[in-house]
């Protein structure tokens, strides 16, 4: 294995604090507003994961579900192998946000990233519930958890800061300060990518279902599809609502009857379809993702090739 | 019309109260059909007399209320323990008690042309002044890795080929799991699943510390006739269509030897998805391999000091451990648990963890009344007496990992608990008085499987050095044989089928060479195991 040096090394933004600060939604935002940069997002939380695709579907991420690995670690081999899968995107992602759980303590985590020598970790965010930081650090179960995820952070974000007046946001402001004094505060527009040097690999907006998710990570499997004619829209709706929901990821650019060429993207039971803006070739490209364990993948598959060919 | 064969033995331990010790047990069909004499077992009609067990003791077949099917994937390699081990084929394993021994086992125990030599189950807290670097192991080999397991499965010693493969031959690496030398090079002991991850990943060990390929399920099939279990139950799998399938691959087999009660630990999924996953897993078990559980983890390990301990923490001053799931999570997955009809089994070590699990089952069972769950605190290993009380009042039963009394008393003792708790540790007695249903386990792979082994802690509480920890939690032999039968079978609501020998349940026996209730109490764990029954077909050892 080759030691790169830190410039070469794949940055690592670690994203902690406890569960329901908003990290998901902040990661998210980060995505949505970064459109020159690429990440890869792994997120590793326990009961968070399908709602977090739908959350993250907006962007073109690679999203890797840390299952745990070990039976009493919060942070194990499954994450030296989500590092690893991760390491075939090199060239297509400036960096990496790493999602703790809710409950997980950063340092380890950041350690583990140094170990593996192909990363770096950046930076270390703990997001705090500022509505709720004034209970939870008094918890008697999750006090010193709430505690020791802003002593190990570097950088501090307030979140929901708009459910509260301003004299209840300074007293925050004023308990985070005091808890984890001299960290880098962050505002949303700090999208860790606007602060890259790495050079940028800007292909993104032809839309490669090849490149997309490929390879796919071990419990997943994957389909794509070559649309050489239009879809009707409606009917394509309908059937997503009624079996999307076992999707984990969808995405698509082709055409629809009414001659619109369109991207499609969704996640479970979210889709999305809106004007593409890319290039088009004239043939329309769809692919999708699903748990290898879902039973019904073949019946899926048999009924939206039905579905294109009644399109006709 | 089907065949029914009496069975004479020596003495039936039958645990069925209304006729404690019988002679002789008649199975048809896979079942009990009669435990009592012969004579009166003949007069259900046609019969064979089978008397190949007729100088043995038996019993009903052992219950394994929590260990690992991968127990089963480590037996291809060498076992380094420091106290002696029979193997899945019989093989007795005597102890590796220095550095001469581990590494004369480690080439003698490998193959001829090795890819790599592995070791498994080395415990040098158990060895004073014994300490293992990589150029030791440099002694085995120097040209294939080298690698040794320790019996936590947390931390390996590898050689410097192994290093070298991993990437972690250089300078500058800032890890606390991985030690440097002089050098400045590691030192050869990797600890944590991150550190050991290069080195497992290339031995293809990582998909095997939860769930476990076909040999390795094969392999776990006579682990447990050598030890005289029938139902076991395999506390965390990922259950993934592969896992899945192999155990059902497996298990079906005619010749299976065990049922396996295989429980779910999935955590890239919400509650919700985790409780559905449960119930279609349900529908999916068979007879022998059994679904419909899940495994929830509250805390870390004793010996790995991430446990979550109330004050005043670690005798030694370390950090309390840390979380592994959030409160709010637990309490919605009891809830929705206790509505599917799914059974939760709750991993807590320290009192902390304890008390959390009681505070959300309070929460969940208000949310989603529900009677006669079983739901079940796994290790619960420093519960007090108040904490038995309050599973009592909740409906929870509880599995307390008594082989740690042996295995790690003297470490609890000196560096974890200090001496008050740990003689408190794992409290038979005080669950018991409590009346709060009790099974104890081995969590094999972590400690070796054997429940025999497993009562004689409980039994006894007698230290690897010879002390005894807790007299006043020794429990009687009668009440340990129960835990590790028809106790561990009522956490798992099998108790109806299984765990005593009486008309209508499964014919699952422990077959014997000497009376457990007649050895003296120290003898327990050296009682033979000559086989085991299970529905109706004989295995022997």
């Amino acid at each position: 294995m080759a030691y790169l040096d830190i410039k070469e090394k794949i940055p690592v933004t670690i994203v902690g604090g406890y569960l329901g600060s908003g990290k998901t939604t902040l990661i998210n935002f980060w995505i949505k507003g970064s459109e020159k940069f690429k990440y890869a997002v792994l997120v590793n939380d326990f009961g968070q994961i399908n709602i977090d695709e739908v959350l993250l579907s907006s962007g073109d991420g690679l999203v890797i579900g840390l299952s745990g690995g070990c039976i009493c670690c919060s942070i194990g081999s499954d994450l030296m192998s989500a590092l690893d899968q991760l390491s075939a995107y090199h060239e297509a992602i400036d960096g990496v946000v790493l999602e703790v759980s809710g409950v997980g303590l950063p340092k380890a985590i950041s350690a583990a990233i140094e170990l593996d020598g192909r990363y770096h970790s950046k930076d270390i965010v703990c997001v705090v519930d500022s509505n709720r930081v004034g209970r939870q650090i008094k918890d008697p179960y999750i006090g010193d958890t709430v505690r020791a995820q802003l002593d190990q952070s570097s950088s501090i974000f307030m979140s929901k800061l708009d459910l509260l007046d301003a004299q209840a946001r300074e007293k925050a402001r004023a308990l985070v300060e005091q808890l984890a004094p001299d960290r880098r505060w962050l505002s949303h527009c700090d999208v860790p990518g606007s602060m890259e040097t790495r050079e940028v690999n800007q292909s993104s907006q032809d839309f490669d279902a090849a490149k997309w998710f490929n390879p796919v990570p071990q419990d997943f499997a994957s389909e794509s599809f070559e649309l050489a004619r239009a879809i009707d829209e409606d009917s394509l709706r309908d059937f997503l609502k009624q079996t999307g929901r076992h999707l984990l990821r969808i995405k698509g650019v082709f055409q629809l009857t009414s001659g619109k060429v369109v991207l499609l993207q969704g996640a479970n039971d979210f889709i999305d379809i809106c004007e593409w803006r890319g290039t088009w070739g004239g043939v329309g490209r769809l692919v999708y993702i699903h748990h290898r364990d879902w039973t019904e993948s073949l019946n899926f598959k048999r009924e939206l090739s039905a579905l294109m060919e009644a399109s006709l | 019309m089907s065949t029914t064969t009496i069975y004479p033995a020596k003495r039936i331990i039958t645990m069925n109260p209304n006729r404690p010790v019988v002679e002789a047990v008649a199975v048809r069909d896979g079942r009990i059909l009669g435990a009592g004499s012969v004579k009166e077992l003949q007069t259900w009609g046609d019969f064979e007399v089978d008397d190949r067990f007729i100088d043995k003791f038996i019993l009903p077949g052992f219950v394994e209320g929590h260990c690992h099917v991968s127990a089963g994937s480590l037996w291809r390699f060498a076992y380094v323990g420091s106290h002696s081990c029979t193997g899945p084929n019989g093989k007795i394993w005597s102890p590796v008690k220095c550095l001469e021994d581990l590494i004369v086992r480690i080439r003698e125990a490998t193959p001829d042309k090795p890819t790599a030599y592995v070791g498994w189950g080395f415990n040098p807290a158990s060895l004073t002044g014994f300490s293992c670097s990589r150029q030791d192991l440099d002694r085995v080999s120097l040209e294939y890795p080298v690698v040794v397991l320790h019996a936590s499965l947390h931390i390996a010693s590898v050689n410097t080929k192994a290093l070298e493969i991993a990437g972690y031959l250089r300078q500058g690496i800032d890890h606390e799991g991985i030690p440097l030398g002089p050098d400045g090079l590691p030192m050869g002991e990797l600890r944590g699943p991150d550190a050991m991850h290069r080195v497992t990943e290339f031995l293809g060990l990582n998909g095997l510390m939860l769930s476990a390929d076909e040999q390795g399920i094969r392999t776990f099939g006579q682990l447990c006739v050598r030890n005289g279990v029938t139902t076991a139950a395999d506390l965390a799998n990922p259950l993934d269509a592969d896992a899945t399938n192999a155990l059902l691959r497996i298990g079906n087999e005619e010749d299976y030897p065990v049922r396996i009660v295989s429980m779910l630990r999935l955590l890239n999924a919400s509650p919700e998805g985790v409780v559905r996953r449960a119930v279609e897993l349900r529908d999916l078990g068979s007879d022998q391999i059994r679904f419909g559980f899940i495994k929830l983890v509250l805390d870390g390990s004793l010996q790995g000091f991430t446990a979550r301990l109330r004050w005043p923490g670690h005798y030694n001053g370390a950090p309390s451990g840390m979380w592994y799931t959030a409160p709010e999570q637990i309490t919605e997955i009891l809830s929705r648990a206790l509505e599917a009809g799914v059974g939760v089994h709750i991993h807590t070590n320290g009192d902390a963890a304890t008390e959390l699990a009681l505070d959300c089952m309070q929460v969940a069972l208000k949310k989603s009344p529900c009677l006669g769950h079983r739901f079940t605190i796994q290790h619960a290993q420093l519960a007090t007496q108040a904490q038995f009380a309050r599973m009592r009042e909740l409906g929870l039963c509880v599995n307390l990992f008594v082989n740690h009394i042996y295995h790690w008393g003297e470490f609890h003792r000196k560096e974890t608990l200090g001496p008050e708790r740990a003689e408190r540790m794992d409290a038979c007695a005080s669950a018991l008085a409590e009346r709060v249903p009790l099974a104890i386990h081995s969590d094999a792979p972590v400690t070796p499987l054997s429940p025999l082994f497993t009562a004689w802690c409980a039994v006894n509480r007698v230290t690897d050095t010879g002390r005894v920890l807790g007299e006043a939690q020794r429990i009687s032999v009668h009440q340990a044989l129960s835990a590790i039968t028809l106790g561990a079978a009522y956490t798992l609501n099998l108790d109806g089928e299984c765990g005593s020998i009486e008309s209508g349940k499964r014919a699952d026996l422990a077959i014997l060479s000497e009376d457990p209730t007649e050895v003296e109490p120290m003898g327990l764990k050296d009682v033979g195991v000559v086989g085991t029954v299970q529905n109706g077909r004989v295995f022997l050892n």
